[in-house]
């Protein structure tokens, strides 16, 4: 007989559900092969097993532990409560300090515009002093505006561009009035440590023909301790249409420089 | 009665055609250029002409060139009958004396918005004197003083050889700048101005009132700043420029 067919007759034979034929069958079958009826012992082994396993309760003792395990569970669940309500409270804070810094950084771009609108108005009021200024210079009617032109180089402005350095050079060389050429002077004076300042004043020595503001030139030129210049004071000092007093300047400075 | 009458009437008649030596620009504003012109005195009137007057009565006067004309070298015509030449040229009116030296004393009365230009290099001639100007005057000469007497400015005068003296108004205008190589520079200014004031001298001393509250000029570090030959202060917690400077001689700031 196939095992697997012997198998499933003995399952049957064990829990009584042969018929009379097939039950005396097997009987005859396990009588006689001693494997059969291993088979036998085996599977009714397994069935008993699976039949006292069917009807298991759990200890006592197991209900016990269970419940202290769920109980110990719900304990650990509280504190899990807390652990969810503190990103609430972190979100919260973290909204907060995101308002706080964007805020703050509102406020900083804010306060560089700021600051970038007032050095616009700044460089515009710059511009616009140095536009007056020009207008004043350029103004041929009236001397006294060329010389609060120049009174206004001489206090408001800080650092003189070429174009302010140019109107000035131009004023204290080429104006028809004295005092103005005098207060261009003193403008430039100002801004004697800007290179081409100083080369422009150096340059004027030679040309103007001034008498007061070859003095001032002089002396200016003593101040800034200026050694350039002491072969054009000895080229005054001989030259027949300057004044005494520009050639005595001249001498003074001839002086104090060599 | 009638005699003394008649008689009266003809010496004011007779003296009104001596002081009828004058001419008459129709102008208010614009720029007085005066060259060369060697006794000046401008006054400051309100009218809106320009008046030439001449003082030299009728020492000038000279039979033999009735009916000529006066012509000069360089080129000048005598327009005016004063021995001026007064050319109209729009905004600007030029004035010149067609004598090179000595030449008619004149008086000039000009309206308050007229900017008087004076330029002077000859060694003749007089001081040149303001009075009572109310506009900007501008003054340049190598040997003659300038006299200024309640004018307002705003000034700026040069002069070589010659003293600057004058007394300013209390509404004086700035810009004020006075400058001399050799003269002294004498002015007289109302305590009242609100001035930035400087005052320069090289080998000359500097002279102020002691009415003049002087606030000397400060670095940052509060200290008092000295240059070899400026004093530089505010008056009256300062305001209009004034600079006065005499490069061989004293300037002197006094009260008016």
């Amino acid at each position: 007989m196939e095992k697997e067919k012997l198998e499933s007759l003995i399952i049957d034979f064990i829990d009584g559900k042969l018929l009379e034929d097939e039950r005396k069958i097997v009987e005859q079958e396990l009588m006689r092969n001693p494997a059969a009826y291993k088979l036998y012992e085996e599977l009714k082994e397994v069935m008993q097993a699976m039949h006292t396993a069917s009807r298991l309760e759990p200890s006592a003792n197991l209900k016990l532990q269970f419940d202290k395990m769920l109980a110990e569970e719900m304990q650990q669940q509280k504190p899990a409560k807390t652990i969810f309500f503190q990103p609430v409270f972190y979100r919260v804070a973290a909204a907060v300090l995101l308002l706080v810094l964007g805020g703050g950084v509102g406020f900083w771009i804010s306060r560089q515009q700021q600051q970038a609108e007032e050095l616009r108005a700044m460089k515009e009021e710059m511009e616009k002093t140095k536009q007056m200024m020009m207008g004043m210079l350029d103004n041929q009617e009236s001397a006294s505006q060329r010389l609060m032109g120049a009174n206004v180089a001489y206090k408001t402005i800080v650092k003189a561009d070429d174009e302010i350095v140019n109107a000035l050079v131009n004023t204290m060389n080429e104006d028809p009035n004295t005092n103005v050429r005098m207060a261009a002077l003193e403008a430039l004076s100002k801004f004697h440590s800007q290179p081409h300042v100083r080369k422009a004043l150096i340059a004027s020595l030679r040309t103007q023909k001034d008498p007061l503001v070859q003095i001032a030139l002089i002396h200016l030129m003593i101040d800034m301790k200026e050694k350039g210049i002491t072969e054009e004071l000895k080229r005054i000092t001989t030259d027949d249409e300057a004044l005494p007093a520009v050639k005595d300047e001249a001498h003074v400075g001839l002086l104090k420089l060599s | 009665m009638r005699r003394i009458m008649t008689t009266i009437t003809l010496m004011t008649l007779s003296i009104g055609f001596m002081q009828a030596q004058e001419y008459k620009v129709a102008k208010s504003s614009g720029r007085l250029e005066i060259r060369e012109v060697n006794h000046v005195v401008v006054e400051g009137y309100s009218g809106n002409e320009i008046v030439f007057t001449s003082r030299s009565g009728k020492r000038d006067d000279d039979e033999r060139a009735k009916g000529l004309r006066s012509v000069s070298a360089n080129g000048l015509e005598d327009n005016t009958n004063l021995g001026l030449s007064v050319v109209d040229k729009g905004n600007v009116i030029e004035v010149q004396q067609l004598k090179r030296m000595d030449g008619p004393e004149i008086t000039i009365k000009v309206p308050k918005g007229v900017t008087v230009s004076y330029s002077h290099t000859s060694p003749h001639g007089d001081e040149i004197e303001f009075k009572n100007v109310e506009g900007e005057i501008e003054v340049s000469t190598m040997h003659n003083g300038v006299q200024l007497t309640n004018v307002t400015g705003p000034l700026t005068i040069k002069t070589v050889h010659g003293d600057i003296e004058g007394t300013l108004n209390a509404s004086v205008k700035a810009p004020i700048s006075i400058v001399s190589v050799h003269g002294h520079v004498d002015i007289a200014l109302p305590t009242t101005v609100k001035a930035s004031v400087k005052l320069g001298t090289v080998y000359g001393e500097i002279f102020v009132d002691p009415e003049f509250k002087m606030d000397l000029e400060r670095t940052e570090n509060n200290m008092v700043k000295f240059s070899s030959d400026t004093v530089t202060g505010k008056i009256n917690g300062g305001g209009l420029d004034i600079n006065l400077s005499s490069t061989h001689n004293n300037v002197y700031l006094r009260k008016k």
